[in-house]
């Protein structure tokens, strides 16, 4: 009976950390934000509110808050944008699939011999001359977000990490040259035990013309991780 | 099938020596008594009952002739003879019936001389010289040890018996050997016997030879051995003399000899009418078919049922089988249009032909039961669901166009990138003015409405309103997906709700919304990341706006923070555009 408390005990515990969990608001500096669910509003926050799992955290400059759920204490610093989803651990397995989302969420090509659903095709009017309207490749706000990948990195939180960086670096591809953000998703691939997957991103981050710490810390880790350390 | 032969060589004849001579003149007068049989004309009739049991019935005429002598007498003296000729004519009736349960094995029983239609019958005080007619039961086997030899064993209830073999020289010549034994012979083994056979087509020449090992005792009998023994069958009885025979046979009409057999036939699915067409492609059954000839050969199975196909559909590749092997063929459907009429579920016999020789119609053919739901039904399936999606349907067709013509000025100053989205926007919105959702989760369970009928009807429940406005999107030109949540623990909850494609690029989505969590970003055929929105059609009543709220946070919900789809109880379908 004790062991099969114990092992209850245990499971329990494992499983916390797996689920998205609610969050309370502890301490707030300076413009910290929260954005509800798919809303598109940012609004100010205060101690001891509540976020939900479908909540985001935005912090303004000099601004930081953080934020507390079963005894787990977050500081979100200043200039980071982050998915309260996001801060929870998720098994390798569970991982390695979102990871390949991308390729899971891809449209799928035509099968031969699958039924197709005609269309017919249709014209939206004579004005061809219509000008485009600008786009805007918030360069910013996918450095908050990266600056958000390295608070749930910072709290071995390396999994999530690695998924929103990767996310945020694939839709502002002008944030390719933030090698920080790269360093720290090879990092966390390292800490996660996934070594090709470290290698890989450490051996793509060897080919660009990195300044000389940064160089030399990849260098460093691939020698490490070549001698199985 | 029917059959008939003409035997000019079947007949016995008998002589029993007799002689008077007058006393006083020597006069010498011959008296011997003359008995002829004859069975020259037969006729049968054939009958496969099943592949690997024949039934048969044949009828052979038989005549006795017998020509006695009688004296004339003066005064009770003998003075010349003068000939009696008794006749008798009758059908002697035999059946038969034959079993191959497979390639190489084959069993036959006949009931000889089961009954008889007599014609005449032979007087009294000469009976005793006719034929026999005793009720005969012959039983018989023959294995096919190899590809060219066959052995062959049978035996009566007159003790009458047989061995031999066969032994092919190719696709034309056959050696045959065998023994005699019984037949009231004065020793077991009777005689033995050697021939050959030459085939082609639908003729067949035979020439045999049977040798009687005590010849004497066959030819040369006394009365009283006649009359003991008697004759029953003139092939073969006690006083048949070594002979050589030679036989002629040809087939004037059809023959079938099956080569294959269905052993069962097994439907795997009903027939949902709106998803029909995949049963082209799609087996809808399986038939398990046995090679039950001798040699490999190559079936093909058909599958038809009367008023909802046009003919029979045949599996695309004839499927090669050993002898005595069994193989799983898939069943195939291609139906006419009827069944896309069929307004409430009906059960049909279909039919299931094998065909394996070169025979004109088939080998074998068996029925069994196939259910047909009715044009509405669904199987529960989200990927049989895309097959109510019809935006080429006329209703479809005039509610889109209607609705981009009104909305002509709106669409011209919307920014290219933004087209798809707006016309979505602009479809669901007047989707939205005209039809209502109706909560019937009973309705949903296994009932779905063609796109017409929810715009007919003004309404219909989440799989109605998700299906009609999937198609209102894809007849202008907007891919769109389903979106299939089963949540495991409660999947009496599942629910579908749709998404499409904006076609706006992914690094420009915040055109769309500064909100990630309003969108998905997938790859296209073409490799491009292009930005999708989710909606949840049931909240029709509340406007494109909501409706996409809603349909995002449920993705996000199920997709993100659930990881329905990475722990597969999301699935997404994609419908494809031509």
């Amino acid at each position: 009976m004790r062991t099969r408390i114990l092992l209850m005990l245990m499971a329990g515990l494992l499983t916390v950390p797996l689920l998205a969990a609610d969050f309370v608001v502890k301490a707030v500096k300076g413009t910290v934000e929260v954005r509800k669910g798919v809303t598109e509003e940012w609004k100010k926050v205060k101690v001891g509110d509540l976020l939900k799992p479908e909540d985001s955290m935005r912090t303004g400059p000099g601004s930081s808050a953080t934020i507390e759920a079963d005894k787990r204490k977050l500081t979100i610093p200043e200039m980071a944008i982050l998915d309260i989803s996001d801060v929870r651990q998720l098994s390798q397995e569970d991982f390695l699939l979102k990871l390949a989302m991308q390729n899971i969420l891809a449209v799928p090509p035509r099968e031969r011999d699958e039924l197709s659903i005609p269309s017919a095709t249709v014209l939206h009017g004579d004005n061809a001359s219509k000008t485009n309207a600008p786009s805007y490749p918030d360069t910013k706000v996918g450095e908050m977000e990266l600056h958000g990948a390295r608070v749930l990195f910072d709290n071995s939180y390396f999994a999530t990490s690695i998924l929103k960086s990767k996310e945020t670096l694939r839709t502002h591809p002008e944030l390719k040259m933030n090698f920080d953000a790269r360093l720290t998703v090879a990092t966390a691939f390292e800490k996660m035990r996934l070594t090709k997957e470290a290698v890989t991103e450490y051996s793509l981050l060897a080919k660009e013309n990195l300044p000389i710490p940064q160089a030399k810390k990849v260098q460093v880790a691939l020698e490490r991780l070549k001698q199985g350390k | 099938m029917i059959a008939g032969s003409y035997t000019p060589g079947t007949n016995l004849e008998f002589i029993e020596p007799g002689s008077f001579v007058f006393q006083g003149d020597s006069t010498r007068l011959d008296n011997a008594r003359h008995i002829t049989y004859r069975e020259q004309f037969a006729l049968g009739y054939g009958y496969q009952v099943t592949p690997t049991v024949g039934l048969g019935v044949s009828a052979r005429y038989r005549e006795q002739f017998i020509t006695d002598t009688r004296f004339v007498t003066e005064l009770g003296i003998p003075r010349s003879i003068e000939s009696l000729n008794y006749s008798a004519s009758a059908w002697n009736v035999d059946v038969g019936l034959n079993w191959k349960p497979d390639a190489d094995w084959s069993f036959g029983v006949v009931a000889k001389n089961l009954f008889r239609l007599t014609e005449s019958e032979l007087p009294q005080d000469v009976l005793s010289y006719g034929l026999r007619n005793v009720k005969t039961l012959r039983v018989g086997t023959a294995y096919r040890a190899s590809s060219i030899a066959t052995v062959a064993f049978d035996f009566d209830t007159q003790a009458n018996g047989g061995a031999g073999s066969e032994w092919l020289l190719g696709d034309h010549w056959a050696l045959r050997q065998g023994v005699l034994f019984g037949g009231k012979s004065t020793q077991f083994f009777a005689g033995i016997s050697a021939g050959v056979g030459f085939s082609y087509g639908s003729t067949k020449v035979n020439f045999s030879y049977v040798h009687f090992l005590n010849e004497s005792s066959r030819t040369k009998p006394t009365v009283q051995e006649f009359l003991d023994k008697g004759v029953q069958d003139l092939g073969y009885n006690a006083f048949t003399p070594s002979q050589i025979t030679l036989t002629a046979n040809i087939s004037l009409g059809r023959t079938r000899e099956a080569w294959a057999k269905i052993e069962y036939v097994q439907i795997l699915s009903e027939v949902y009418p709106s998803s029909y067409q995949t049963l082209a492609y799609q087996p809808l059954g399986k038939a398990r078919v046995k090679n039950i000839s001798s040699k490999p050969i190559l079936a093909k199975v058909s599958f038809f049922v009367d008023q909802y196909m046009d003919r029979p559909t045949e599996t695309p590749r004839a499927e090669y089988i050993e002898p005595n092997a069994v193989k799983e063929v898939p069943l195939f459907a291609i139906f006419n249009d009827a069944i896309k009429f069929v307004p409430s579920m009906v059960l049909r016999a279909a039919e299931v032909i094998v065909k394996a020789s070169p025979a004109e119609d088939y080998d074998d053919k068996t029925q069994t039961r196939l259910t047909i739901r009715g044009r509405n039904d669904w199987d529960g399936n989200v990927f049989s669901l895309k097959y109510f999606v019809t935006p080429q349907d006329p209703d479809v067709m005039r509610f889109t166009r209607t609705v981009m013509s009104q909305n002509k000025d709106t669409m011209a100053a919307v920014a290219k990138q933004l087209e798809k989205f707006q016309s979505a926007r602009m479809l669901f919105d007047e989707f939205a003015s005209r039809l209502a959702y109706v909560n019937d989760p009973k309705a949903s369970k296994d009932r779905v409405q063609f796109p017409s009928e929810t715009l007919a009807l003004r309404g219909g429940d989440c799989d109605d309103m998700t299906v009609c406005f999937t198609s209102l999107l894809s007849s202008v030109g907007v891919s769109t997906a389903f979106i299939d949540v089963v949540p495991l623990q409660r999947p009496d909850e599942g629910h579908i709700f749709m998404m499409f494609d904006t076609e706006v690029p992914a690094a420009q989505a915040k055109l769309i919304s500064d909100n990630p969590k309003r969108y998905v970003i997938r790859k296209n055929e073409r490799g491009e990341e292009t930005a999708w929105v989710p909606v949840e059609t049931t909240a029709i009543t509340k406007g494109f706006q909501q409706a996409w709220e809603l349909g995002a946070k449920e993705y996000f919900d199920d997709v993100e923070v659930g990881l329905g789809i990475v722990r597969g109880w999301v699935r997404l379908v994609d419908l494809m555009l031509q």
